[in-house]
């Protein structure tokens, strides 16, 4: 048994107060906190999931955040940030991301011109490749740097966990993916997105709910959108599709957002879709082992039902790895 | 819900301040009022929070779905209805603690249940079933008929471990092990996700019902059972409290005019900032480019990469662990302590005195001790310290990395207590008191020798002092401080060695880690922020304990307007360093 002296330690006697003091004390942390930390709860509250949660929260932190931008008591704290390099994104409604531009509509008479001309890579000049996107793709990039062992690549990660297109609240995955293009320019962009992305979309014309026509339109949208960025000259483009999961939301979305990707995919010469529904399943079924390269069972899934494990990661980038070494001159 | 959200807040902002008004005072009532207070004149108040979580459940995730005939859907709503109304009537004939358990336990399924309502199913069948395996036990005087029902016990909670966490692990291993020989094993197309917390309530049943076998407890009213296996401050990740420490503070109220929340403010504050700012902050910039690519990383980023590794766990599992202990303080429960700088350790066996305290003593108290401990000869001793340590490792993971660790630990502790041994039997003269060769138990979180104890056993225990004695791995001709350093130093580094397979996703990325060690170049430069936060929360560890507790003293004697300020800046602060996205704890996995 527990006595006075066994833990917490009291080396010098510490004040005991009735638990109302302790309540207090609680209610002006948080209240003050709240004034202090408006912008972050501010924009908590935006990152929520579209629902009554989300409006709820963010009637309760429009006017803490409009107290604490009258008073400036936010500042101390965004200065903090600021140094800190943890700036917060803008709120949705300041995006512009939500729509700008239109499908691009399916085209067979899109002329097929043959692939370009690519350079070779040197151990100097190494092919550059950016591995982007959701939480999905967090094994690709040490898939791809495995399985190009010793030729001259250049991998760069720029993936964030809950993102998606349907939450550019998250992470704002156009303007983030230009900014990448001017930086570090990339010769291969692989990039998936969706796992997050099972949820109602805000649009200048109101919300869309998934699983609508409507829905779809609005996605396809925002994958023109994200394809419209990463465009440039001697760049290609392989996008993850979305695996089989075991969670019933994500799959109830799944076959619109596998339709809008792929119809603007099959516009874009430059751009592959990695089709993981055939490569990371059994036969179509989820599964949690399967047959690595070597015909042994593995798993190859997070215990969550729904991320590649590393095991995973190299079924699915195994298609790309042959396409990569022959066309960018890696052999 | 996690301990570091808006909406943990939100629930305990809630559940503290009810705790504390269904809470009796101390001390006011005797005789048959006291034992009213406490509720023991109130017959099965279990139905209180079976009736309203019998209600949730078929509200929630048993709700009968759209395509269910209707009538149907009528009954089952009567039944939830009439559920809830059980419950609700039968609240408000308790009293006294009686009221108080049923709330908490109510709060802990709801905060439990917040992960996967399926779990609190499995949560509250550990505990009927371990209840009824104690009280066999209990019942019977012979001995083997206390064995057998501390078999079944053993085996149901270690097969349920097992199921949950290790099927998919020994299925696979069995499969690649005997493939070669024509067995096959066919893994399974779905792997089982393991509850939240299984490890942790299923070792605390477990001591409960060893107790039990043990005759140091007698098993208490199955609501106070209950309230001890799913408290929520230390359900899901420990500290692992014993039943012996935890029920004696259930059977009498809590003090509401004498609350520490100083400390317990404190040390909730201080956790969420290692936490949400150091250790989230360490994966970002070092850890996880290092462990998640090799290949791109040179020598030194990799060094860092695993000492920044060692910080992040410390400051992820000793936050997780200071704000747990923090909110049982404000709800007026003392939990052990878990961790005590453990990087200052001269030596492993120190090291797992200040380490995970918690599941430390619970190894040697329910495994290495069982296995004979050190009572059957030198060899056994060591034989049994590395199987302890090797099981202790499978039990934070289903994965061959873990295996490692254990093995790596089990067999340093071996052979450091192998020349700890050779310098004991070489001194003429054994010192006064505790010495280097003295295995002595110890108290959690004191240093004190537990005088109670009879047994001459412990894996973490060495009354090691502070001082030249520390470093089994030194050279007696050093002088005491040279001495300590060098074994501060060899035993930082052996911990780190383990890091690796601990972090790394299997034993190939493992030895990639490693094998990065010997690689020399530019690298991708070496980010000095990186190598400030290491230091620093280094150089953190040897603050001594008395000005830590001097400045916690200081700052309980703060009025509750200057502590409430004083929180809401450093709340701020922590918000403001925090990067975007905080993974959830390490040890939530285990």
């Amino acid at each position: 048994m527990l006595d006075e002296q066994d833990f917490p330690l009291e080396l010098e006697p510490r004040r005991r107060v009735p638990a109302g003091h302790a309540l207090v004390v609680v209610l002006v942390a948080l209240l003050v906190g709240a004034l202090l930390n408006a912008d972050r709860i501010d924009n908590t509250a935006h990152a929520q999931p579209f629902g009554w949660q989300r409006t709820w929260a963010l009637r309760i932190t429009g006017p803490v955040k409009a107290i604490s931008d009258a008073t400036r008591l936010n500042v101390l704290r965004e200065q903090v940030a600021d140094v800190a390099g943890n700036e917060l994104p803008p709120p949705l409604e300041d995006t512009g991301a939500v729509v700008t531009v239109p499908p691009t509509a399916p085209d067979a008479t899109t002329p097929t011109t043959a692939p370009p001309e690519f350079r070779t890579p040197t151990p100097a000049d190494p092919l550059r490749i950016l591995v982007a996107g959701d939480s999905l793709m967090g094994w690709i990039g040490p898939a791809l740097v495995e399985g190009l062992e010793g030729r001259p690549i250049d991998l760069r990660e720029s993936w964030e966990v809950g993102s998606g297109l349907a939450r550019p609240d998250v992470v704002n995955w156009p303007a983030r993916l230009e900014a990448e293009m001017a930086g570090s320019n990339p010769e291969v962009v692989v990039m998936g997105f969706g796992a997050n992305d099972a949820g109602d979309m805000a649009t200048p014309d109101g919300r869309v709910g998934v699983g609508t026509p409507e829905w779809t339109a609005e996605y396809q949208r925002r994958v023109a959108q994200v394809l419209n960025a990463v465009e440039g000259p001697g760049r290609t483009v392989y996008w993850i599709g979305l695996p089989v999961t075991t969670r019933g939301d994500i799959e109830a979305a799944a076959p619109g957002m596998a339709d809008a990707v792929q119809r603007e995919i099959s516009a874009r010469p430059w751009a592959h879709y990695v089709d993981t529904r055939r490569t990371l399943s059994d036969d179509g079924a989820y599964a949690d082992y399967l047959p690595d390269a070597s015909g042994e069972p593995v798993k190859v899934r997070e215990s969550d039902g729904v991320h590649p494990n590393p095991a995973g990661a190299r079924l699915i980038v195994a298609p790309v790895l042959p396409e990569l070494i022959e066309q960018r001159k890696l052999g | 819900m996690l301990f570091p959200t808006i909406r943990f807040a939100i629930f305990f902002a809630l559940v503290m301040p009810a705790s504390w008004l269904l809470m009796p005072l101390p001390g006011r009532r005797s005789g048959r009022r006291a034992a009213a207070a406490r509720g023991e004149d109130i017959a099965q108040p279990w139905i209180v929070p079976a009736g309203m979580i019998g209600a949730a459940a078929l509200l929630g995730p048993l709700a009968p779905s759209a395509d269910w005939p209707g009538p149907l859907k009528v009954v089952l709503w009567l039944v939830a209805l009439g559920l809830a109304g059980a419950g609700l009537v039968r609240w408000f004939d308790l009293k006294g603690l009686t009221r108080w358990n049923v709330f908490i336990l109510f709060a802990s399924y709801v905060f439990y249940g917040n992960y996967d309502w399926h779990f609190v199913a499995l949560l509250a069948g550990s505990t009927v079933v371990n209840q009824a395996l104690a009280r066999a036990i209990d019942r019977r005087d012979d001995e083997r008929g206390r064995k057998l029902w501390l078999t079944v016990a053993v085996i149901a909670n270690l097969g349920v471990l097992a199921w949950f966490k290790y099927k998919g692990f020994f299925t696979e291993s069995a499969s690649s092990i005997l493939g070669p020989l024509g067995l096959d094993f066919e893994p399974p197309a779905r792997a089982i996700i393991p509850p939240v917390g299984i490890s942790f309530f299923t070792f605390q049943a477990l001591s409960y019902v060893i107790d039990t076998y043990r005759r140091k407890l007698h098993p208490v009213p199955l609501l106070e059972f209950a309230v001890y296996l799913s408290f929520f401050p230390h359900l899901v990740a420990g500290p692992i409290v014993r039943a012996s420490e935890f029920l004696p503070q259930l059977r009498e109220p809590r003090d509401a005019r004498r609350v520490d929340s100083g400390l317990a403010f404190w040390l909730i504050s201080v956790g969420l900032f290692k936490k949400v700012v150091v250790s989230s902050y360490l994966a970002d910039a070092i850890v996880d480019p290092v462990f998640r690519i090799p290949s791109q990383h040179q020598a030194v980023d990799t060094l860092l990469g695993i000492y920044g590794y060692a910080i992040q766990i410390y400051c992820d599992f000793s936050g997780y662990t200071d704000m747990a202990i923090g909110l049982a303080l404000l709800l007026g429960f003392r939990f052990p302590q878990n961790f005590n700088a453990p990087y200052t350790a001269a030596s492993l066996q120190d090291f797992w005195r200040r380490w995970h305290m918690t599941l430390s003593r619970w190894l040697r108290d329910y495994l290495y001790i069982p296995l004979g401990g050190n009572q059957r000869g030198h060899n056994r001793a060591m034989v049994n310290l590395f199987l302890t340590m090797v099981i202790g490792g499978l039990w934070h993971g289903a994965a061959w990395t873990f295996i490692v660790w254990g093995a790596l630990h089990g067999g340093w502790l071996a052979g450091e207590r192998i020349l700890t041994d050779r310098a004991a039997h070489r001194q003429v003269e054994p010192p006064p008191g505790p010495g280097p060769g003295d295995l002595v138990p110890v108290r959690a979180g004191t240093g004190a020798v537990d005088r109670d104890r009879s047994e001459d056993d412990t894996v973490i225990g060495p009354a090691l002092q502070q001082g030249a004695t520390a470093a089994p791995v030194a050279r007696a001709s050093w002088s005491p401080t040279t001495r300590l350093w060098v074994g501060r130093l060899v035993t930082f580094h052996v911990v780190c060695l383990g890091w690796v397979f601990f972090r790394a996703p299997s034993l190939t990325e493992a030895f990639a880690v490693l094998a990065r060690l010997g690689s020399f170049g530019t690298g991708t430069g070496v980010n000095l922020v990186v190598v400030a936060t290491i230091a620093i929360f280094l150089a953190t560890q040897f603050v001594s304990a008395g000005a830590v507790g001097r400045a916690q003293a200081r700052f309980s004697r703060l009025s509750a307007w200057q502590q409430g300020v004083v929180l809401a800046i450093w709340l701020a602060f922590t918000s403001a360093l925090a990067p975007a996205g905080v993974a959830p704890f390490i040890y939530f996995a285990f």
